[in-house]
């Protein structure tokens, strides 16, 4: 086939030039890629905060309260849920697994949950990422105490060292401190970029024993409310034996009659938060679309100046007797060959740097990569990208079928 | 015997002044295998006649007929074909492909005709005609590797390898010295006559003219003075 001789040789003949086009082309190809990744990066490890759960159940309150403080850690339970209940609940023959999370006390600005062995063994984050230990083991006795890798990054601990916990969540000295209650660090967990990394964990009865004792040091004159009394808890986890059975314990949950509750499904209640936080990713995608507009921008420039420079060449080869039709061909073949050569040359470097750069994004930024290396709108913005390249072609064409044919084959004074 | 180039009534007019023609050619004649000398000042519509001639621009009016075809009845994309079947063009910078190889340099053309025909045909005719040109040895070799007198020789190979019956020379000695500009036009009378090529041939240098059965000031054809 003559084009794609007389296209790749002419590419060759121009290497430096062409090659100039194949990496800006790349390197906006990249970029967009880049930034689209992080977009999609935002919102899923948003909505993947916690995974596999199928239910998270609580006091009577509205659901993004609910999700917002048992799974970022972010204000408080209004209400406790009952030991009672809870063990009902557990109980059901429906549910597989609960994990409880008992709120309310602090160290050192970090937050403290009591919680049992199935943390460890049934938390889910990123679809099935789970909690795995840097150092150390779980908590298992009562003054055991499992630290996040961010609480291990600002305060220094190691394994065995005795550590104070606050009542109350403040940041600095707690209202009432629980001095003579040390906790021992037994573990160090891994990063996991999420809201884990900034909290403290001991045990259910950890946290019964140290409001116990402080119960009987009599400080009578304390006037706040203590949101543990009797081993209740702030809010606990559920997962159905099978998913089917989601919807009807939910509906259970919700209408139980000793006391009320809220159960809301994870997905649903972040998908609808991240909604409401949509901003963040209007300005992501508007900066995405920047990225593809100025990219285009300059790669058609690019092109143009290299195809521009062929004019002579479009001459003699008309002159030899190719129609318009003939050289249209021939520039838009050679235009889309440059523009997959740079597209292709973009995705392989996006992937390959963020492949060989995400050990040491995860450790310094907590951005954890997951999930598709390509999205379809990716794809559909490379698509975009190819056949805007190969269009470009077609402006020197018409511009050299409008031309005489002496054009560009003598010189000009 | 019949008139292989026949013009009547000819006008051209540059888009913007449909009014004011530049070209206007009542009755031009050419039979086949005549050589013609063209000559006239820049910027007298020469160049532009030849273009009309071969196709690549369309006249406002009158009739071009080569080889008994009305060029004005054909489309665009017609006219390339007719164009690629019938008619060479050779400029005054030879024009060679710089990426491409001699042969591939040559052969380019046949690219454009409808007809192909198979590699081991164009193989053996663009040996025969480079062996009579004294190129036959520089096939595989590159365009930057050839003098100016090699060049020529690719351009004619180039200009013959269709075969065509009519070919349009615009000027294509002006950039050559003298030993170089005979050499080339006594190789590209020689062809057009074995052949029986017809040739029409635009130059400034009238030393030329008599090498030619004819030689015609463009203003004797072109009859402005008549609108």
């Amino acid at each position: 086939m003559i084009f794609l001789k007389l296209a790749f040789k002419s590419i060759r003949n121009r290497l430096f030039i062409t090659s100039l086009t194949v990496t800006s082309i790349a390197l906006s190809v990249f970029l967009l890629l880049s930034v689209e990744k992080t977009r999609r990066l935002a919102r899923d490890g948003f909505t993947n905060a916690i995974s596999q759960t199928d239910l998270v159940v609580g006091a009577r309150t509205g659901p993004l309260n609910l999700v917002l403080y048992s799974i970022f850690n972010m204000g408080s339970a209004s209400n406790n849920v009952s030991w009672k209940t809870y063990q009902e609940i557990k109980n059901d023959p429906a549910v597989d697994w609960v994990i409880p999370y008992s709120l309310g006390d602090s160290h050192r600005g970090f937050r403290v949950v009591a919680t049992d062995e199935n943390f460890y063994k049934y938390y889910r984050f990123r679809s099935d990422q789970q909690v795995e230990f840097l150092e150390g083991k779980a908590a298992q006795t009562t003054w055991d105490v499992v630290i996040g890798s961010q609480v291990q990054k600002k305060l220094k601990y190691s394994l065995s060292d005795e550590i104070i916990v606050t009542h109350g969540v403040t940041k600095g000295e707690g209202v009432v401190k629980h001095d003579d209650k040390p906790f021992r660090v037994v573990g160090i967990l891994k990063p996991t970029g999420t809201a884990i990394d900034q909290t403290v964990y001991i045990t259910l009865q950890g946290m019964v024993a140290m409001h116990e004792t402080e119960e009987s040091h009599a400080h009578h004159d304390h006037d706040h409310d203590h949101e543990i009394h009797n081993g209740d808890i702030s809010a606990f986890f559920l997962r159905a034996k099978a998913r089917t059975q989601t919807l009807s314990l939910q509906r259970k949950i919700n209408e139980y009659t000793q006391e009320p509750l809220t159960a809301v499904i994870p997905g649903m209640a972040l998908a609808e938060l991240w909604n409401g936080l949509s901003q963040v990713e209007t300005v992501l995608q508007i900066i995405s679309i920047m990225t593809l507009g100025i990219g285009l921008v300059a790669m058609l420039g690019t092109l143009l100046a290299s195809l521009n420079e062929r004019r002579r060449e479009m001459s003699i080869l008309r002159s030899l007797g190719a129609g318009p039709s003939h050289v249209a061909l021939l520039l838009v073949f050679e235009s889309f060959i440059l523009t997959l050569l740079g597209v292709l040359l973009g995705v392989v470097l996006q992937l390959s740097l963020f492949y060989f750069l995400a050990g040491w994004l995860e450790k310094a930024f907590g951005f954890y990569f997951f999930g598709s290396s390509l999205a379809l709108s990716e794809v559909g913005y490379l698509i975009i990208i190819l056949l805007a390249g190969a269009m470009v072609g077609l402006v020197p064409a018409v511009k050299s079928s409008r031309a005489a044919l002496k054009d560009g084959l003598t010189a000009k004074i | 015997m019949k008139n292989f180039l026949q013009v009547k009534n000819l006008k051209f007019s540059f888009s913007k002044s449909k009014d004011k023609p530049i070209i206007f050619i009542p009755d031009f004649s050419l039979q086949s295998g005549q050589k013609i000398f063209l000559h006239g000042p820049s910027g007298c519509g020469k160049s532009t006649f030849l273009e009309i001639i071969s196709g690549v621009v369309g006249a406002d009016e009158g009739e071009v007929i080569i080889a008994e075809q009305d060029l004005q009845t054909l489309t665009p994309t017609q006219k390339d074909r007719f164009r690629s079947e019938h008619i060479s063009y050779i400029f005054q910078s030879f024009n060679l492909i710089p990426y491409l190889n001699i042969f591939e340099n040559i052969t380019l053309p046949l690219y454009f005709k409808k007809s192909h025909k198979s590699f081991k045909d164009v193989q053996s005719e663009v040996e025969t005609l480079c062996r009579r040109l004294g190129i036959l040895n520089l096939l595989n070799q590159s365009v930057s590797q050839l003098s100016v007198g090699q060049q020529q020789r690719v351009a004619v190979a180039r200009a013959l390898i269709s075969r065509p019956q009519l070919i349009l020379a615009d000027e294509p000695t002006s950039a050559l010295d003298f030993d170089h500009r005979d050499q080339f036009l006594k190789l590209l009378f020689e062809v057009c006559s074995e052949k029986n090529m017809t040739l029409i041939f635009v130059s400034h240098d009238h030393s030329l003219k008599a090498l030619f059965d004819q030689a015609i000031a463009f203003k004797d054809i072109n009859r402005m003075d008549l609108i």
